[in-house]
């Protein structure tokens, strides 16, 4: 049908490329020792892209058979566009193809697994619920147009949890979430005991003064804080003055103690692509070297606006990491010795501006003083500017952590931050 | 998807044993239409169209979907589904009888019509001062129809019309940057393609935009906040609403368990959730589970006096439903979701509010937020504010958070006006993104915690 759809357009003048995505997921949600839910299903969707007279329209359909409406529809969103960039489709390019396969999994192994968890209640008395979600994932992209057929896939597993503590009628939460690029109960088990001692620890909690803190960041917040900025980098955005970054191409915009890479093709990361949502292939690169911002990230329509080659970024930033440092997590506790780890943030969708970096986010933590933990915090914000805070950087962990998803970060030692609490 | 389909898939879901089945098709249309630049810069037609199974025994339930609707992949998701059964009850065979909600018209609007009013919005606002450098507009529009098939021998006709207008202005001076939004929705194509009615939000947004250059940094702390009608409702739906949906209560989880018919809260708080106020975002005739809607009052005079009940959960809570299932789309599972949901209003006066603070915030423009319901500890974005002192509003803020518990914010509303609006916006939950509103008149919280960058 693909082919046909592209012939049909071809003959109405219409240049057509069309990205085939197959998603199969498969999730299962347990409750201390029941299965909550199953979930499975599968679907086909096709982001159709055309090129008339020199103007691009998109359209995405999960239909491809009826090909008249498609044409019709492209036809009548194509008079309301004003925009005249050239575009192009890609041709032959040169695509580094990483082998893959999906996973294969044994949901009645799973589900026996993940209630077997439920024992954990009994050797850790304060525990009171587990909510476990298995979530597998595969996708398989096919991109066509007349000069190219090409396909990569991908499979991993999402794993989320929600632990409750309970002590004195009062409920403690802790919730864990990572990706895997295979099954692995023992991982899962023994992330969800690192949790629950962490949970079990953090129960007695007081509150702070507001004041300007030295800070870890662990590097679970600093990825959710970076996957929040990551259109930053983008020439379309900041072509259209919807990046903090417009005036700081070439420039120093970060402390020196940092670099960042898109690496599509790093296999660390849970996933990798060989090319974009346009076909063109990927490659890794940095993006800002030792605090200087020095490559943006194009798309083929802003790629050919600037008069240089697409990087393959049409999704946008896909792995983006900052480079690990030489310290490790207790190491870098031991320097600091008086502070605060801050290690949760919650409201990003919200707390967030990404068109100017200030941000204002209830965090989780606790005090270290003298290399020890002293309280665990409750009622605590944290609030900056990204470019502020990145400014700020006295240390770069070592323990990067690819397991989020397409953002990998290491901890990060963060001088004079402003973090609000209730205490009087 | 036609009757005889539907019915004789309904009725093989059911061969293994399952006590409950229902079938939910979706056929779904978005265009949406983008301006930034001074120019239409992105126009894009989306359609989402397949079929979620749902089937059930006692605790035992599984969902599938999918969007391959050939009778081959149909009845092979309801075997592969089925398969978790395995009971001896046999269902009589159901025969399904086709129901439908009230036709309503919605006028389509010509494109250029839209084009036209999305240039005249860029340059209207351009006009108005130099200091701005960049609009971005957007507009959609839905057309959603839907046919539930249920163990009761119906099939649910609903169709569904939505449209969001937002735009986004902003402002620079001296290398200071700035910004200020608007978003709207609604049920109705014709609420917001009329250029009189939306010239008093492009010039609040747009001098909010240049006043935020001037915004200042806050030394945080507990303090009194008076939260601006509309849109300040987001606390109430984050404080309270999410913990009210039998998501989380039927698991014995939520921090509102055990607290039905106890005050809960100051005795000026009603919280109402009602889907079917006309043409709001939030409004649907039928329920995601081919329920009609209805007014659901959920806190009276602060004690808390319902919840919000989906069809499955209803069962293990021995609780009517309050047609409050809902889901973003066929790939999702249903369950208990809010629909419009607000506080009452009071009979308080803003002015005196504002006299009876020494040092607070008037927050005047929320963002969105989110709660953890076991906990009750939930945080959302004030956008724009300005600081009180000594019963004055003074300076513009810079954006903050607030941040609070359930049971302890509930008790600090200590004054309500009368001057209630609804504004729309997006609830991401269990089962997926949905269209809400959430509204108040304005109120005086005694205390909450509010982010700061100054110490």
């Amino acid at each position: 049908m693909i082919k046909e759809l592209i012939e049909k357009c071809y003959k109405e003048n219409i240049i057509v490329q069309v990205n085939k995505r197959k998603e199969n997921n498969t999730s299962i949600e347990v409750f201390n020792d029941k299965i909550n839910a199953f979930n499975t299903g599968i679907v086909y969707s096709y982001l159709i892209k055309a090129l008339i007279n020199n103007k691009t329209i998109t359209i995405n359909v999960e239909n491809i058979e009826d090909t008249d409406s498609i044409i019709r529809v492209l036809k009548e969103n194509i008079i309301l566009l004003d925009n005249n960039n050239v575009n192009a489709f890609a041709k032959n390019e040169k695509i580094h193809k990483i082998n893959k396969k999906p996973l294969i999994i044994d949901y009645n192994q799973v589900k026996e697994d993940l209630i077997s968890l439920n024992t954990l209640k009994d050797e850790y008395k304060l525990i009171s619920n587990i909510t476990l979600y298995f979530d597998y994932n595969e996708e398989d992209i096919e991109i066509t147009n007349k000069d190219i057929s090409i396909c990569d896939t991908n499979s991993y597993i999402s794993f989320d949890a929600e632990i409750i503590a309970t002590k004195n009628d009062v409920n403690y939460t802790k919730r864990v979430s990572f990706n895997l690029k295979s099954y692995n109960f023992n991982k899962i088990k023994s992330n969800i005991i690192k949790n629950i001692k962490e949970l079990c620890s953090s129960i007695d909690q007081s509150v702070c003064k507001t004041s300007k803190y030295n800070i870890i960041l662990t590097n679970e917040c600093v990825i959710k804080l970076l996957s929040t900025f990551k259109g930053m980098f983008l020439e379309e955005n900041i072509y259209k003055k919807t990046s903090i970054l417009e005036s700081y191409y070439n420039k120093k915009v970060f402390s020196d103690k940092i670099s960042v890479l898109d690496e599509p093709l790093n296999k660390k990361f849970i996933t990798t692509r060989s090319f974009d949502n346009e076909g063109m292939p990927t490659y890794n690169k940095i993006v800002v070297d030792k605090g200087v911002f020095v490559n943006k990230l194009y798309n083929n329509e802003y790629a050919i606006k600037n008069n240089v080659k697409s990087t393959g970024n049409s999704f946008g930033a896909y792995n983006l990491s900052i480079n690990k440092g030489e310290t490790s997590f207790s190491s870098m506790k031991k320097i600091l010795n008086d502070g605060i780890i801050i290690n949760n943030l919650e409201g990003m969708h919200s707390g967030v501006n990404i068109l100017n970096g200030e941000f204002s986010l209830l965090c989780e933590g606790y005090i270290i003083k003298n290399n020890k933990k002293v309280k665990t915090l409750k009622d605590i914000i944290i609030s900056s500017n990204l470019i502020t805070l990145f400014n700020s950087i006295t240390l770069v962990g070592s323990d990067i952590n690819y397991s989020m998803g397409l953002v990998a970060a290491p901890s990060l030692m963060i001088k004079d931050v402003t973090i609000t609490g209730s205490e009087e | 998807m036609s009757k005889d389909l539907l019915e004789r898939l309904i009725n093989d879901t059911l061969s293994t044993g399952a006590l409950y089945s229902e079938l939910y098709y979706e056929d779904k249309t978005t265009t949406s239409i983008s301006l930034i630049d001074k120019k239409i810069d992105k126009v894009n037609t989306s359609n989402i169209n397949g079929l979620g199974i749902r089937l059930a025994y006692n605790d035992n339930k599984v969902y599938g979907y999918t969007n391959e609707k050939d009778e081959t992949s149909l009845f092979s998701l309801s075997n592969k589904l089925k398969s978790n059964f395995n009971y001896n009850n046999r269902m009589k065979h159901i025969s399904l009888t086709e129901i439908f909600s009230k036709e309503k018209k919605c006028d389509v609007i010509p494109n250029e019509d839209k084009k036209e009013f999305l240039l005249y919005i860029d340059k209207y606002i351009r006009n108005i001062s130099p200091l701005i450098t960049q609009v971005s507009i957007s507009y959609s529009y839905s057309k959603q129809k839907i046919k539930i098939a249920k163990i009761s021998g119906k099939i649910v006709n609903d169709t569904r019309y939505s449209c969001v207008l937002s735009f986004t202005v902003l402002t620079s001076r001296n290398g200071i940057n700035a910004s200020s939004s608007y978003r709207a929705g609604s049920n109705n194509y014709n609420d917001f393609i009329n250029k009189e009615t939306i010239t008093p939000f492009l010039d609040k947004t747009t001098k909010k935009a240049i006043e935020n250059l001037d915004a200042k940094d806050l030394a945080g702390g507990q303090m009194p906040v008076i939260l601006a009608s509309g849109f300040g409702g987001v606390i109430f739906h984050e404080a309270c609403g999410h913990a009210m949906e039998a998501t989380s209560l039927v698991k014995n989880v939520s921090v509102l368990n055990n607290k039905l018919n106890k005050q809960i809260a100051s005795k000026k708080v009603n919280i109402i959730d009602d889907g079917t106020l006309p043409d709001k975002f939030g409004t649907t005739f039928y329920d995601d589970e081919g329920n009609i809607t209805k007014r659901n009052i959920l806190i009276k005079d602060g004690i808390l006096v319902n919840c919000l009940v989906d069809e499955l959960n209803s069962k293990k809570m021995k609780m009517d439903i309050t047609s409050s299932g809902r889901r973003e789309s066929y790939k999702f599972e249903p369950t208990s979701r809010m629909n419009n949901t607000f506080l009452d209003i009071g009979n308080d006066n803003i002015e005196d509010m504002i006299k009876s603070i020494k040092r607070g915030i008037y927050a005047t423009s929320m963002g969105g937020g989110s709660v953890d319901t076991i906990t009750g500890n939930f945080n959302f974005a004030v956008k724009e504010a300005y600081l009180i002192e000594n019963g004055k509003i003074t300076v513009p803020l810079k954006s903050i958070s607030l941040i609070g518990n359930t049971l302890e914010i509930l008790n600090n509303v200590e004054m309500v006006s009368n001057d209630f609006s609804l504004d729309s916006g997006y609830c991401g939950s269990d089962s997926g993104y949905i269209p809400v509103t959430i509204g108040q008149p304005t109120i005086k919280l005694s205390s909450i915690l509010v982010g700061g960058t100054l110490d």
